[in-house]
């Protein structure tokens, strides 16, 4: 399968995301879906969006507690 | 060993067949093209309605209460749905690497998909409408839908579980949940709500779960499972992480069934249902990061051979990349409106209509252009025809959608500032004219680019040149996707996990669980005038004919119905909507959008004449207004005279006039006559007099409709009104302060409190809403009309002394007084039926009847200012200009004139409380009800000066002799503030 690959997805790729080389080569690896021809590399999910998910649920439990009965 | 081919095995027969039926495909994406075309298109003509009403007004298949959900459902289920289903069997087949299955029901689903489409549209214009957003087709086109959808899902599910590519692709996850979720979505939407019986707020909290589930639960997955597949391959990227596909799809699976009820937060659906789904909105926040990044982050590294691309995979990748940044901005846009403070300022504005719009079409329907634009060539095997015309259409798209969604999103915080700062409501709806100007050109100029991409498919399809699939690029190290075992990651956890599961829990606990709130299927409320609880009364039949007739009119598209307690809400239409009042409501009526106002509370704010005049020509009477004409609701004129309405017509305004009415007698108190109008009234004459250009423009734009240009009560709506509007050149006025008889000139005082309480019964309507400085500028410009003002001085007000207390001899004695002069015209029970009513004529000769106290406020015979002491006491004095009703200034002292206001207060106190009791007031409260109405009709009352007997009700038993043991009663408790009673 021939794709290109541009300088910004090397700077993108999971070496810099994960420390373990175990783990960056399993993110690194790419499926192929061969009658779609359609590749997906396995990846990973970014820090911060992980960060912004616990960040959320924080607000959301707060938002909850505080406002699950209307103001008296 | 050779394999033999058996024409008869299933095997064989797949394995002979290419994968994907192109000829197919291209069928569902030639009818895509008219629907892409033709559906945004009819958003253009609606769009014009808004800023020129009168466009196409005169045929009700082509008003705006039809033809707008010929839009809405048009772009959902046509432009956007249509492509969608085609690209299914392009998609799907090379995902799971066999042909599609049941393909002898293809066609089927393709031919009924359109017959649905076209059949469905036509049935909106001639008025079908079930009464629900989003959900507006009646039983057949449901039924045809509903058919369509499970076949082709049908094939979906069955081509997966036989798939022979092990991998099971994120696009997958989506269109096979989109396609679970939707057909359970269409039994909630098309039989449960319109067919299974509840209340109105019952109705409201699934109605606002299946509304969002057409935009979360098939726009939003369909829509990604494009992406998912296409961005990739126009791309020519792997896509960027799988790991965030399953994170992304995954709290979307989760949150989304839940968002629902954010559609009618403040209304009386349980306050935790309305937290619930804030809480999930904002953390959509989640999933749409990582769809966004993923989509991005594949796109990283190809950004300059997409922009500098000019065949069709780069336009294809252009309008997807498009769609994904539409996708972020206008999901934090929905995310964030969720939240309470937010609501408030931008619910029902055009901020919701930028958000629907970023979505459903800057996103979905971009995506699946895009889509269509890197199928194309590979189904007509010719390339693209002009990639100038590519180019242009998609930057009339940027430039349209960019200019449409920032415009309409600034409009809604405008209007919204302005309303929460007191605006009148048309004022607002004014302010909003050019900003709908600009997007009815955004509009044209995205629907000219679809017209060049029609022209562009088509020339392709004729005369491109041959097209081939080229390879190029690097070559990655790639593994054949496999197979996952965790349920997570196979078609049946997605199909029971996230389609069946996660839906039917939302359900539950945002559908099902308000339903059980005992609140919300009592018609138990309270009576605004006392507090007490009575029962909501159903429609009558009339009145639900009327109610269809909204329905059909599409009414319900620009008035909402229901009153929130933020945002000054309660003290523009009334207050707050409570739960019991929608108990006979189904279709609910809560709504989504104000292009006009609420109507929650609008019956008897009006006369029937005005809403007469209102439907004929909206114009007619609100030179500002943008509703359109509903000439199909009257009869033809006889002779001169004003259009009749016909049934159709006198039922809707029955209806009109029964909303809001179910909390008792609210209007009697929410616009008292007890006003002052602060400095206006100081003005020197100088400052009078400049003020009077100012009142002409306010006359133009709210009074020429009834009084005419001349101020003689001749203008066009006039001619719909029993009670005709007051002729200004006479210089005669109803109600006055002023001594010197029934035709002295009023004070601008008096003149202020009519215009800001307006005349009940008549078309005179309230005009609290417009600034005391425009009142008083008005006030300025309506006494020019009469050269009275320049020859005569306005004489001095009369003397009002303290209101007594009120007793049950005060009332004997008033009724005494009251029976033998009063009742001649207003009969002995103050019915307006005495023996001198019949014949009786003001000074124009129009016909006129005296008023009848029982009645409730606003209805059509009763007072037109209210029962409030005072002002029965300078009507009584003064009496009532140009009208048989004399001055009895010189004819009782004003002691018995307070006793005859006490009687007549008791006639209403009366009648209200027979209303309250037919409402199922309990017997034990009565006393506290008649303590209360009391209190708001009588200043002295409501200072606590009113006889035990009073409230117990005997004043009608008690003979005129106890007076004076009743007085040394009530003269026992507190003495009144005598200032109060001061004009």
């Amino acid at each position: 399968m021939t794709m290109p690959e541009g300088e910004e997805r090397k700077e993108l790729s999971s070496k810099t995301h994960y420390r373990s080389p175990e783990k960056a080569k399993r993110a690194d690896e790419v499926f192929l879906y061969k009658d779609a021809e359609l590749m997906e590399r396995h990846g990973y999910v970014p820090y911060w969006l992980k960060l912004v998910t616990i960040g959320l649920i924080i607000w959301g439990l707060y938002y909850m507690w505080a406002y699950w009965f209307p103001p008296q | 060993m050779e394999h033999v081919i058996n024409p008869d095995s299933t095997q064989d027969i797949e394995a002979s067949q290419p994968l994907v039926d192109k000829e197919l495909v291209k069928t569902w994406l030639y009818w895509s093209l008219a629907w892409l075309t033709i559906f945004p298109l009819v958003g253009l003509l609606v769009s014009i309605k808004f800023h020129n009403p009168e466009f196409l007004g005169t045929e009700p298949w082509f008003t705006f209460g039809r033809l707008r959900p010929v839009h809405v459902n048009g772009v959902i289920f046509g432009a956007f749905s249509t492509p969608l289903l085609g690209l299914v069997y392009y998609m799907v087949p090379r995902l799971a690497g066999r042909p599609m299955a049941g393909m002898s029901w293809s066609r089927w689903a393709l031919w009924g998909w359109q017959i649905f489409l076209i059949t469905g549209t036509l049935s909106f214009l001639f008025g079908y409408n079930l009464g629900f957003e989003a959900d507006e087709f009646e039983w057949p086109w449901n039924i045809l839908r509903w058919a369509v959808l499970a076949i082709i899902g049908g094939q979906v599910l069955v081509t997966l579980f036989r798939r022979k590519e092990p991998g099971f692709y994120v696009a997958l996850w989506y269109l096979t949940a989109a396609m679970v979720w939707t057909l359970m979505n269409l039994i909630l939407g098309n039989v449960i709500l319109p067919y299974v019986q509840m209340s109105g707020i019952s109705n409201a909290a699934l109605h606002g779960l299946y509304i969002h589930y057409v935009v979360g639960l098939w726009l939003t997955p369909a829509g990604l499972s494009l992406m998912y597949y296409f961005i990739p391959l126009a791309c020519k990227n792997p896509l960027f992480s799988h790991a965030l596909s399953k994170f992304g799809f995954w709290t979307i699976a989760i949150l989304y069934p839940f968002v629902g009820t954010h559609h009618y937060l403040f209304s009386p659906i349980p306050y935790h249902n309305q937290t619930v789904s804030i809480v999930t909105s904002m953390l959509l926040i989640i999933p749409v990061w990582a769809v966004v990044t993923n989509h991005f982050g594949t796109a990283l590294g190809r950004w300059g051979a997409i922009v500098h691309g000019t065949d069709a995979d780069s336009y294809g990748a252009k309008f997807l990349l498009l769609a994904v940044f539409y996708y972020l901005v206008g999901c934090f846009q929905g995310s964030t409106e969720a939240l309470r403070r937010v609501q408030e300022l931008t619910h029902f504005s055009d901020f919701v209509i930028a958000h629907s719009h970023f979505t459903v079409f800057g996103t979905f329907v971009v995506a699946a252009v895009g889509s269509m634009y890197y199928v194309w060539p590979r189904l007509t095997g010719r390339q693209l025809w002009s990639a100038r015309m590519a180019s242009w259409h998609f930057w009339l798209t940027v430039a349209g959608a960019s200019i449409m969604l920032l415009g309409l999103t600034a409009q809604g915080f405008i209007q919204g500032s302005m309303l929460e700062y007191g605006s009148n409501f048309v004022d607002t709806v004014v302010e909003m004219k050019p900003w709908w100007v600009t997007r009815t050109l955004a509009g044209a100029t995205m629907d000219i680019g679809f017209l060049l991409m029609v022209i562009n498919f088509i020339q392709t399809a004729r005369h491109g040149q041959h097209f081939e699939e080229t390879k190029t690029g690097e070559i990655l190290q790639t593994h054949p996707a496999g197979e996952e075992k965790r349920i997570i990651s196979t078609p049946s956890g997605v199909v029971l996990i996230a389609g069946v599961t996660y839906f039917f829990l939302a359900v539950i606990i945002q559908g099902i669980w308000p339903s059980l709130m005992p609140e919300t299927n009592t018609p138990k409320v309270t009576d605004a005038g006392t507090g007490l609880p009575i029962n909501a009364a159903d429609y009558t039949p009339q009145e639900q004919h009327g109610r269809q007739v909204y329905i059909r009119e599409g009414c319900w598209y620009c008035h909402s119905q229901y009153i929130r307690p933020v945002t000054g809400e309660t003290k523009r239409w009334g207050p707050v909507s409570q739960a019991g009042e929608y108990v006979y409501d189904q279709p609910h009526l809560l709504s989504t959008r104000r292009i006009g106002p609420d109507l929650f509370r609008v019956g008897r704010k009006y006369g029937d004449g005005w809403h007469k005049a209102h439907h004929w020509n909206p114009r007619e009477i609100v030179p500002d207004s943008v509703m359109p004409r509903f000439p199909w609701l009257f009869k033809s004129a006889d002779g001169d005279g004003a259009p009749k309405l016909n049934d159709d017509g006198k039922a809707l305004v029955a209806y009109i006039q029964k909303l809001g009415t179910n909390i008792g007698d609210w209007r009697e108190t929410f616009t008292p006559t007890r006003l002052t109008s602060g400095a206006a009234l100081q003005l020197s004459q100088r400052d009078k007099q400049a003020l009077i250009p100012e009142g002409k423009k306010v006359y133009e734009r709210r009074c020429i409709g009834c009084h005419g240009v001349k101020g003689n009560g001749k203008g066009p709506a006039a001619r719909f009104f029993e009670t005709k509007p007051r002729d200004f050149t006479s210089g005669k006025f109803k109600f006055r302060s002023t001594s010197g008889g029934p035709n002295s000139l009023p004070s601008d005082q008096d003149l202020f409190i009519t215009i800001t309480h307006g005349l009940w019964g008549t078309p005179m309507p309230p005009w609290y809403k417009i600034s005391a400085e425009e009142r008083m500028a008005v006030i300025q410009y309506i006494k020019t009309f009469s050269d009275r003002w320049q020859k005569e001085a306005v004489n001095p007000p009369v003397d009002i002394p303290p209101e007594p207390p009120v007793s049950t001899a005060s009332i004997a004695d008033g009724k005494k007084n009251f029976q033998s002069i009063c009742a001649i015209c207003h009969g002995d029970s103050g019915h307006g039926d005495g023996v001198g009513a019949t014949g009786l004529t003001d000074t124009w000769g129009h016909p006129i009847t005296p008023a009848n106290f029982t009645l409730a406020a606003g209805e059509p015979g009763g007072v037109k200012l209210g029962h409030d002491g005072t002002h029965i006491f300078k009507t009584i004095m003064t009496g009532v200009g140009g009208t048989p009703m004399p001055a009895f200034a010189n004819s009782f002292t004003p002691s018995q004139i307070w006793d005859i206001v006490h009687y007549v207060q008791s006639l209403r106190v009366n009648a209200h409380l027979k209303e309250m009791r037919v409402a199922g007031l309990d017997e034990a409260k009565e006393n506290n009800a008649r303590r209360d109405i009391w209190s708001n009709l009588s200043r002295a009352a409501d200072n606590g000066h009113i006889g035990d007997a009073v409230i117990a009700g005997d004043y009608d038993k008690i003979p005129v002799a106890d007076k004076q043991a009743n007085m040394q009663v009530a003269n026992a408790a507190e003495t009144p503030d005598k200032g109060e009673s001061s004009p």
